[in-house]
């Protein structure tokens, strides 16, 4: 990499590590440490909750996304805008009428203290898991891409992500994902205008969506009813809208960041920020997806995007048929530009006809000459599950990208890992100290002794994070069972806080047995209905638990009349 | 006076909503625009 994208990669550290710390003096007690004194003006919080929102996986996968299946990745943000809406009304003032700290302290004063000490445990042992994933997934990519060490591009994006979040608590985390935020939405910008500048002379911008058109990649929306699908219409509608509720109303990482607003108004209308902003920043990062598609119909791309693979295929024994399949590959990219050029430059409605069959029947060849080389991967490697679509971003970034740009997207790229991984830390640290340290180990210390342990806290687990980021590194599976296991209760999660928020009925026995019940019931689903798509388990464990938590809370009902905390 | 953060609360989910509506009814023209 040129010495000027070194640059800028380490200016932007420097810079982000100098705002992070700058805000240890202003964080002397819990309160302004963990909620910055409920101070922050609602677009910096705004910002600070889609920062937490959008991690690297989500700029790497999602561009990779939309190079390989289009804009319909889309559909799975439907719900947000709804959610935000109900959250404003519900979530919002009953968290900051009850001045919590974490969004589980709510459940102890609505239900009891084992309600609270199981969905805080949930919290911490899914998002502790996860934080490293959130490491671990553009560590790998990164390290393969560039040439790195891994172990050190973990450390790379952990460890001043950990020391700026230790020092100076919330605050740091809101004020650097601020600034994370613009690198990421500048880093994107200039690489779609680089895309759109890329093309061919005689190829515009209409005329390379329309070749897009052709394979279904400008195809956003899928209203077809099936439980099978992930991304269709109404699974992102209704899976997504129960899916987003848990996410922004019961997960603490998303829950602290609003709880540092100045009022309840602008809380509300910092997640109204994400409900305006969500869908055009994912149809933007998935319209560069798209983009990189057509500049690699014009531009020779690698035959596999993972560099790693493809030079261990070609010092095996099948070394010979994979650079057979090389050669198969550019003849087959020859036709297939050629091919997109024709359909680019035809103008009347019959010859696109028949352009467009050529070109399909074009690109057809093409992946099956991939599909074979894949294969060839599998064989040499043992790996099963090949799939390069998360390198195919940071190849073209890196290979066709001007100096200067490249370190801007680099930094991007690391920003958008280090602004969720500051915010998860902050959360977990958070519960640790509020839920169980203060809870049930010492409860009357003073401010200063829990502003230490929260310190404490906050390098345990960035420690932990990078440990986990180490072993996921070589463990691919690992994240899939993390996740799957995170899908198992995220939806049942937020059904306890629907029986909090929503009925007056429910007991905590009840939102307790409910909530055990409706992890149960998510993972028979899951188990035995493989084939319904993880989205609609947030809709089955958050009616699970409702209904559940009400028809316990009869045999068992309250001891005491309960009253809202608001 | 209790009517005004109700109603302003109102007033900015109709806004959501509508955004949404627009975002998707454009994200469906563009789709219609350029597939085949």
């Amino acid at each position: 990499m040129h010495p000027v994208d070194w640059t800028i990669i380490a200016l932007y550290l420097s810079w982000i590590i100098w705002t992070g710390v700058q805000h240890t003096r202003g964080s002397t007690e819990l309160q302004s440490y963990f909620l910055g004194n409920r101070s922050n003006p609602w677009w910096a919080v705004g910002l600070s909750v889609m920062a937490t929102q959008l991690s690297a996986i989500t700029m790497v996968g999602t561009t990779g996304q939309g190079y390989t299946d289009g804009l319909r990745f889309v559909q799975f943000y439907f719900g947000l805008p709804l959610a935000m809406v109900i959250l404003s009304v519900t979530a919002v003032p009953f968290f900051h009428r009850a001045r919590v700290y974490t969004a589980y302290e709510y459940l102890e004063r609505r239900f009891d203290v084992k309600t609270r000490t199981l969905t805080s445990a949930l919290f911490l042992l899914s998002r502790g898991l996860s934080c490293g994933a959130i490491i671990s997934a553009p560590a790998v990519i990164l390290s393969i891409i560039m040439g790195w060490n891994l172990t050190l591009t973990v450390l790379l994006i952990g460890i001043p992500t950990a020391i700026y979040t230790m020092l100076g608590g919330v605050q740091a985390v809101t004020w650097t994902d601020v600034k994370q935020m613009y690198v990421i939405i500048f880093g994107l910008t200039a690489v779609a205008i680089a895309l759109v500048l890329g093309l061919p002379g005689d190829v515009s911008v209409g005329d390379a969506l329309r070749v897009a058109g052709t394979t279904g990649r400008m195809q956003a929306f899928d209203f077809r009813f099936t439980l099978n699908e992930t991304y269709t219409f109404w699974s992102g509608l209704i899976g997504g809208l129960f899916l987003m509720l848990s996410y922004f109303g019961c997960d603490q990482s998303q829950v602290q960041r609003y709880l540092t607003a100045r009022s309840e108004a602008e809380a509300s209308s910092s997640l109204y920020m994400s409900a305006y902003w969500k869908i055009p920043l994912q149809v933007l990062v998935l319209m560069i997806g798209v983009l990189v598609f057509v500049f690699y119909l014009f531009n020779q791309p690698p035959m596999l995007f993972n560099p790693v693979h493809e030079a261990r295929v070609k010092q095996s024994a099948v070394a010979g048929r994979y650079a057979d399949a090389e050669q198969r590959f550019s003849k087959a990219f020859a036709v297939r530009r050629d091919a997109a050029r024709a359909l680019a430059s035809s103008d009347s409605a019959s010859s696109r006809d028949a352009a467009g069959a050529a070109f399909l029947a074009a690109d057809d060849a093409l992946r099956t000459v991939r599909r074979d080389a894949a294969g060839l991967v599998q064989e040499a490697t043992g790996d099963r599950s090949y799939r390069d679509v998360n390198y195919v971003f940071p190849t073209f970034v890196t290979t066709h990208l001007p100096i200067g740009l490249i370190g801007i997207v680099l930094a991007a790229i690391i920003a958008a890992a280090m602004s969720s991984i500051a915010a998860e830390l902050n959360a977990l640290a958070t519960t640790t100290v509020i839920d169980f340290y203060r809870r049930l180990v010492r409860p009357e210390a003073p401010d200063g002794h829990y502003l230490t342990v929260s310190r404490i806290a906050t390098g345990v687990w960035g420690v932990f994070a990078c440990i986990v980021a180490l072993y996921a590194a070589n463990l691919g599976s690992l994240i899939e069972v993390v996740n799957r296991f995170g899908s198992f209760f995220y939806g049942s999660i937020l059904g306890v806080f629907m029986l909090a928020m929503l009925t007056r009925r429910a007991s905590g026995t009840g939102a307790f047995v409910g909530l055990i019940g409706g992890m149960l019931l998510v993972a028979s689903v899951a188990l035995l209905r493989p084939d319904i798509s993880f989205l609609w388990h947030n809709v089955v464990g958050a009616v699970g638990v409702v209904a559940m938590g009400l028809l316990v809370s009869l045999v068992v009902p309250a001891a005491l009349p309960t009253g809202d905390a608001a | 006076m209790a009517d005004v953060p109700h109603t302003r609360t109102l007033g900015s989910a109709a806004k959501v909503i509508a955004a949404e509506i627009v975002a998707l009814l454009l994200l469906f023209a563009l789709q219609q625009a350029f597939t085949p």
